[in-house]
């Protein structure tokens, strides 16, 4: 198993995938062309039966994986540079989490493993809907962050774009890539402004719902902390110290 | 000798109180060993100012305030080379001899070394109060040797959580303080 995916299924760390979904219509409304890349099919070929999620177990510092799942299609090639630029700006959101220590972006040629299968099965529960009205293009865009040992959606954020068809018989190809492009460009901002409020809310979660996460600490996660008992004795013995100063 | 205000003590405390409340802040400033080696040093050094709960500020940050505040009212002047040598020394000591620490904060090795600096100081001044001092000498002392001698058994909390105690950073804290009171010794010390 390559680096990247002990990295993503370990037992430390959390997944965080992204899975793209983009729906292109024809010229006419009835010949519609849907795309997508399904993070199930590509992780599971074949393989779909329902799993019951146990409770995850965080162990912090986190080690986040980050990935584009790719195409099941060949039209459905995103601009490589985009695909990183939306990796980085999610990377920085991730970056803002005190807990999380690494955030490794795996590039879409080295998200190919066949070990990946073998691993766990996994259900998702979930509907994407993709329109188009006649050349309209619609982008909706997913990040879901997975723990994956317990197999258990941790959160997700969506992000979505409607780009009205502007396309005539003679440019169609060209403009039909022009709003792919604006919609991908649309949808990740959508998406990047989400994941900040999913992982304020997953973050308030945590805090108010212990009993469904375990929460440890690695070695590696320590802090400088006095605690109650030893600051209050001084205090209240440097209190004295001083009283007993101001007296003599 | 003359008393001062508590420029320092109020400086950290209040950073350490932004650096809480403003999100995304304690990320980018704390001990981070995969993002420091990446070229983001300030971290070494901003870590004390991060906290991972809000008890494990209150009561790091009650400490050093109040230390602190006495320790600069009192006049000693060195306070802030104390508070340098704490914030500096473990971050440097963790990248070069800890590498399986991936994440650190708190600012308990500076309320440590405000402390130890203060009792070092007032424990020369004999009767009671000196016998009160060394107390808090004594207690500073055996809180460390058994959170050392223990391996992290003595825990802090971030909310619900537990998280192990670095009694380096304590360590830390105390070099500094030991470190100010003797250039302060050596500076009243007739030539």
């Amino acid at each position: 198993m390559t680096r990247p995916w002990r990295l993503l299924f370990s037992s430390v760390a959390l997944g965080a995938v992204l899975f793209a979904f983009a729906g292109c219509a024809g010229l006419f409304g009835n010949n519609k062309v849907q795309h997508s890349s399904s993070l199930v099919d590509y992780l599971y070929p074949g393989k779909r039966q329902k799993v019951k999620p146990s409770i995850p177990h965080l162990d912090l510092p986190l080690s986040v994986g980050l990935a584009f799942v790719p195409a099941n299609t060949r039209d459905l090639q995103f601009n490589e540079k985009a695909k990183m630029d939306l990796m980085d700006r999610i990377s920085k959101e991730f970056k803002k989490i005190p807990f999380v220590h690494d955030i490794q972006v795996i590039p879409t040629a080295q998200y190919t493993n066949e070990g990946v299968s073998s691993l766990a099965y996994w259900t998702i529960v979930g509907a994407w809907i993709v329109r188009g009205e006649k050349n309209d293009t619609d982008t909706l865009m997913d990040a879901a962050v997975f723990d994956i040992p317990s197999r258990k959606l941790l959160f997700r954020a969506p992000g979505t774009s409607e780009i009205k068809g502007k396309a005539t018989p003679v440019n169609l190809d060209k403009q039909l890539r022009v709003d792919s492009e604006a919609g991908f460009r649309e949808a990740s901002a959508a998406l990047v402004k989400n994941l900040q409020t999913s992982l304020d809310a997953f973050k308030k979660k945590v805090k108010e719902q212990p009993k469904e996460y375990v929460i440890t600490h690695k070695e590696g996660y320590g802090g400088g902390a006095l605690g109650p008992v030893v600051s209050i004795l001084l205090l209240v013995l440097g209190g004295l110290g001083l009283w007993l100063g101001r007296r003599t | 000798m003359k008393k001062r205000f508590p420029f320092v003590t109020l400086s950290v405390t209040l950073a350490a109180l932004v650096v809480y409340a403003v999100p995304g802040l304690s990320a980018w400033l704390v001990y981070n060993r995969t993002e420091i080696l990446r070229g983001e040093w300030w971290r070494l050094f901003t870590a004390p100012l991060v906290h991972f709960s809000s008890s494990h500020l209150f009561w790091d940050a009650l400490v050093f305030a109040g230390a602190g505040t006495a320790v600069e009212w009192l006049g000693y002047r060195r306070f802030w080379l104390a508070c340098t040598v704490a914030a500096f020394l473990p971050g440097l000591y963790y990248l070069a001899f800890k590498p399986h620490l991936l994440v650190y904060g708190g600012l308990s090795g500076l309320s440590t070394g405000a402390v130890v600096y203060l009792a070092l100081h007032r424990a020369k001044r004999g009767g009671w109060e000196s016998a009160a001092w060394t107390a808090v000498l004594v207690l500073v002392a055996a809180k460390i040797a058994v959170e050392a001698g223990l391996h992290h058994a003595i825990f802090a909390r971030a909310g619900a959580q537990p998280f192990p105690v670095l009694p380096s950073a304590h360590i830390a804290g105390c070099l500094g303080a030991c470190a100010a009171f003797i250039v302060d010794l050596l500076k009243k010390s007739p030539a």
